[in-house]
């Protein structure tokens, strides 16, 4: 029995891929199983779901904590989840990123393999839905199943031209993982990766009641949920207020500048204002600044679609 | 001071005394007379609280909710289809951990609908989390009610409480009662003063959801808790017996047990019944006794075991059926006993439901069977009338 | 939590909540809190937004907070608003209890009409998105007509939800309370001034806050606000004020939009543009939003005769 488990953020379709790579085990005639760990989790969030392959009816319930394979949809979750936790020696770890295997954040005695699905994903499906493009990588990477039963289960879940597209994004992934490659230096095939995992509650007694404390959300840092991040204009920004009034995650922030830095924005954005760069309104308010909180902000996109200036544009974030 | 009074009436001056802050209620036969009185004293002035007509018993249980954790002592009372609707409610009320008090005027379930007396109504309601003690007479009804507030609000529970009585059978029957003064209750009742509570001050967050990282926490808390409530239940008659001079004891009480190769065991209002069977069987020279169960929640194993170990057999009567299996209070009483050094034989009787009367005759004929029966265990249904029944 | 110095005010929904990227209910409690200010007492329904923002040992309440079950929040906000009179703290802050639509129009619906009509000093705020979502978009009564969710979902003898939206602000105003108010997350400036005229009105107030979630109504997520703004502009969701009994305070849709320019944007309605007879459709949602937008100009005329 081989079993996977795939690490992704809610909405990249991570318990989709396990469930594709379920049936596509099933059209190459093994047993499968494919399941969710069931949280409440909202887009952006860390999720986990777990595929089970073999010869035989799979009968084991329980979790899986020592991985064959784990697949990383977003390579954010490196830092946020122990993605490697109880990987079994000789077991493989699939990255979405564009980095290489050694930079990746991963212990570097562990096999790992990279790929740009999201550049895939946004290349040839046009969105950035990497879950099937993975499962091409998978494919590749492990031999465990045919790229054939793969574009199957996809198309079926898929019809038409979304289904199309995703096959092709697969197979490119798949050509990419199964081309022979240059080994890691470090890698260790005996490594056996700890089993805890850092997804463990906090050191805190119980209070009776199920009571808490205000405010103890901010200890989840959402920020690294986004895909895409505003950058904004201060120079042309009319300080309008609309951005972090329609900020879901109260994640924009206004700054009043004082003494000399405040004089130093006025006078900077005085002289743009006589060469023509910039509006009297954003010259008059120069000494505000607006900033983005990066630890929350989830990058929906709402302040840069409801800036009357279209000073704030969306940028795809760096992972 | 004694005074002549309905069960209904005691157990409402009762409340009176131990001043809620906000009462809910929605109306049901036979919980009626109670919210009635406890309306009328407040109509009068007799009682400052709020009592709030709500739409539903759901309603009422899911006020006494809020106001608790706004730091309010609070008040309900019900039965039967009422109880049933509030299900959900209580396991929340249990684990927010809210004292609420309310008292149960047990009656039957429906289908068939039946406004009469038995427990199925709150021995459905085991696992909610809640205390529950179940009333001899309207005496002990009134007494548990005062005890309730001050068990349920200590600390080291801060679990809610029901008390049961009998539907009719006490809540509608006039006999004496010891009514509690107010004085006296001020001296054993301290106001209610919650450690966390709903405070714009100090804003905390009630009624969190916990994951798998945490929820099995939460429940052993509240089971730890319900367990440790056999000792503050305990604490709370014997300083009660003090101040009115009336101490209910433990969590059971024995009855002519010490000698005793023949034991009855039952909850509620049959007790009376049965401890006069007890007496007439022992006028004949039989070795019997009776137990009396005054806690079902949490249940008293040691205290059973300590009862019973030694005796040929005991019997019990369960005003309940747990359909498809037996009494529910059977095989609670079987479970206490299970390793112990020389096992009973048990014999299970269900009786009295949906108001069918519990008679001497009932428990002689259970005591008849303990003496005769060859059968190691067994349960039956035994004031059935099978000339009603279809052969099949 | 601490202010760090920033001029905006401490912000009493917390960062770190775990609602989707461009969450229109979010944005409503944000906007909900700020009007309010930190004297308030909140009661959560069951739902998306309570589940965000509490998952032990986690919170995003910056007032005291309670969530007892799904149906029950209206009783439980009367239980504390009488707590605190009983007790003297009625000074202390009001009561307002935020809940989705299923938790009100449906399941809720009874414990809310027993709070109107006991007459608490409570103001009960729907956040209207339109459907199940913390479980996933199935239907509610108050989806609207048409809506493909998944429990009414689009299919060959199926234009998805057959039914029109309950009309719960007609409701709450049956039980004569003093303030019934809809607003939208798209109008920031009205949604604060209902809400402070809810939460400043002696007795039971109700406001219904339309919501867009762009996970269950399928839009992409930086168009909360437009959407929001559409549904008005079209007619589809208006926007007055039922104050003792009188309907006013009309927001003017002066020159509205086609339902299309709405309907076209969310997937919840794509196959209205795909499968025969949906024009047809379509044009009863338009004559519907027509219908809307004339009745609501005559009486918002007449008002300002």
């Amino acid at each position: 029995m081989k079993e996977v488990r795939i690490h992704g953020r809610g909405g990249q379709g991570s318990v989709t891929a396990a469930e594709l790579l379920a049936i596509a085990a099933f059209e190459d005639g093994k047993y499968s199983q494919a399941f969710p760990f069931f949280g409440v989790e909202r887009r952006g969030a860390p999720v986990t779901a777990f595929t089970r392959l073999s010869d035989k009816k799979i009968r084991l319930r329980s979790q899986i904590y020592e991985p064959d394979y784990v697949i990383v949809q977003d390579a954010t979750l490196i830092t946020a989840v122990d993605v490697t936790a109880g990987l079994k020696p000789g077991g493989i770890v699939i990255v979405n990123s564009e980095k290489s295997a050694d930079n990746v954040g991963i212990d570097q005695r562990i096999d790992t393999r990279t790929i740009d699905a999201t550049g895939i994903a946004l290349e040839i499906i046009g969105r950035p839905i990497v879950n099937t493009t993975l499962l091409g990588a998978f494919a590749g990477a492990t031999g465990e199943i045919s790229i054939e039963s793969i574009n199957k289960s996809v198309l079926a879940r898929f019809p038409g031209k979304v289904g199309e597209l995703n096959v092709q994004a697969a197979e490119k992934a798949y050509a990419l993982m199964s081309a022979p490659r240059e080994p890691q230096k470090h890698v260790k095939q005996r490594i056996r990766a700890k089993r805890e995992s850092k997804v463990q509650p906090e050191g805190e007694k119980i209070i009776k009641g199920v009571i808490g404390r205000p405010g103890t959300s901010e200890a989840t840092k959402t920020g690294d949920w986004r895909v895409f991040y505003p950058e904004f204009d201060m120079e042309q920004c009319i300080r309008c207020g609309k951005c972090l009034e329609n900020c879901p995650d109260a994640a924009i922030r206004e700054h009043v500048l004082h003494g000399k830095k405040a004089e130093e924005a006025k006078r900077r954005a005085e002289e743009l204002e006589k060469t023509g760069k910039i509006k009297k309104a954003a010259a008059k308010k120069a000494h505000i600044q607006y900033q983005l909180n990066p630890e929350y902000c989830k990058g929906c996109g709402i302040c840069a679609n409801e800036c009357p200036i279209k000073g704030i544009q969306m940028k795809l974030e760096e992972k | 001071m004694m005074q002549i009074m309905e069960g209904s009436h005691a157990v409402a001056l009762a409340v009176k005394v131990a001043r809620p802050n906000v009462v809910a209620a929605y109306p049901i036969t036979p919980q009626t007379h109670i919210v009635e009185d406890i309306s009328q004293l407040i109509a009068d002035g007799d009682l400052a609280a709020e009592y709030v007509k709500v739409e539903s018993e759901h309603s009422a249980m899911s006020v006494c909710i809020g106001a608790s954790a706004t730091g309010a002592r609070t008040y309900t009372a019900t039965t039967s289809q009422g109880l049933a609707l509030m299900h959900e409610v209580l396991f929340n009320a249990a684990g927010m951990r809210l004292p609420i008090v309310m008292t149960v005027a047990n009656r039957a379930l429906s289908a068939p609908l039946n406004i009469w007396n038995d427990h199925q109504d709150s021995i459905s309601e085991r696992d909610s989390g809640w205390i529950q003690v179940y009333a001899e007479d309207n005496t002990e009804a009134s007494d548990m009610t005062v005890q309730a507030y001050k068990i349920a609000e200590d600390n080291r529970t801060s679990i809610p409480m029901m008390v049961c009585m009998d539907g009719y059978t006490l809540t509608h029957t006039y006999e004496p009662i010891d009514v509690l003064e107010q004085d006296l209750v001020d001296s054993f009742l301290p106001p209610y003063q919650p450690i966390d509570v709903l405070d714009v001050d100090d804003p905390k967050s009630f009624g969190m959801f916990a994951d798998p990282n945490y929820y099995t926490e939460f429940r052993f808390q509240n089971h730890k808790a319900l367990e440790d409530a056999e000792t503050v239940m305990t604490e709370v008659s014997a300083e009660f017996g003090e101040i009115f001079g009336r101490d209910y004891g433990g969590l059971i009480e024995t009855y002519r047990c010490d000698d005793a190769e023949y034991v009855a065991v039952a909850l509620g209002s049959v007790v009376g019944t049965l401890k006069d069977t007890v007496d007439d069987l022992r006028a004949q020279g039989e070795r019997v006794g009776a137990i009396k169960v005054r806690s079902y929640r949490p249940f008293p194993v040691a205290e059973i075991q300590s009862a019973l170990t030694g005796v040929e057999a005991v019997g019990v009567l369960d005003r309940n059926v747990s359909l498809g299996f037996e009494g529910a209070l059977f095989t609670d009483i079987k479970a206490s006993l299970y390793g112990s050094k020389s096992t009973p034989n048990m014999y299970g009787f269900i009786a009295g439901l949906g108001g069918r009367d519990v008679t001497k005759r009932t428990f002689m004929k259970m005591f008849k069977k303990m003496q005769t029966s060859k059968a190691v265990e067994e349960s039956e249904f035994s004031d059935l009338k099978p000339e009603l029944l279809e052969e099949v | 939590m601490e202010n760090r110095g920033e001029t905006r005010p401490l912000d009493l929904f917390s960062s770190g909540h775990r609602a989707c990227a461009g969450c229109g209910p979010a944005l409503t409690i944000q906007a909900i809190l700020r009007a309010t200010g930190a004297k308030v007492f909140v009661v959560s329904a069951t739902g998306c937004m309570e589940v965000v923002s509490s998952q032990y040992p986690q919170s995003a309440w910056n007032v005291p907070w309670i969530h007892s079950l799904f149906e029950n929040s209206a009783a439980v906000a009367s239980g504390i608003e009488v707590a605190l009179k009983v007790l003297g703290r009625s000074d202390d802050g009001k009561v307002v209890v935020i809940a989705g639509d299923g938790g009100t129009v449906d399941i809720g619906m009874q414990a809310i009409s027993g709070m109107f009509e006991r007459g608490h000093d409570i103001c009960y705020i729907c956040y209207d998105n339109e459907a199940y979502m913390n479980t996933g978009n199935q239907r509610s009564g108050s989806t609207p007509y048409d809506a493909s969710t998944t429990t009414s979902p689009a299919g060959a003898k199926s234009f998805g939800n057959d039914r029109p939206k309950k009309d719960m602000p007609a409701i709450a105003a049956a039980h004569g309370i003093p303030y019934v108010a809809t607003t939208s997350v798209g109008y920031p400036k009205d949604l604060t001034t209902k809400v402070q005229k809810g939460i400043s009105v002696d007795g039971p107030a109700y406001l219904q806050i339309h919501a867009p979630c762009n996970i269950g109504w399928g839009f992409d997520s930086a168009k909360t606000i437009e959407i929001a703004r559409l549904a008005v502009e079209t007619g589809l969701w208006a926007m007055y004020e039922i104050v003792d009994g009188k309907l006013t305070n009309v927001m003017k849709v002066s020159k509205s939009k086609p339902v299309e320019e709405y309907l076209k944007q969310q997937r919840r309605f794509a196959h209205l543009f795909k499968m025969p007879g949906g024009e047809a459709q379509i044009k009863i949602i338009q004559d519907k939003a027509s219908a809307n937008v004339d009745r609501l100009r005559v009486i918002a005329e007449e008002e300002s005769r």
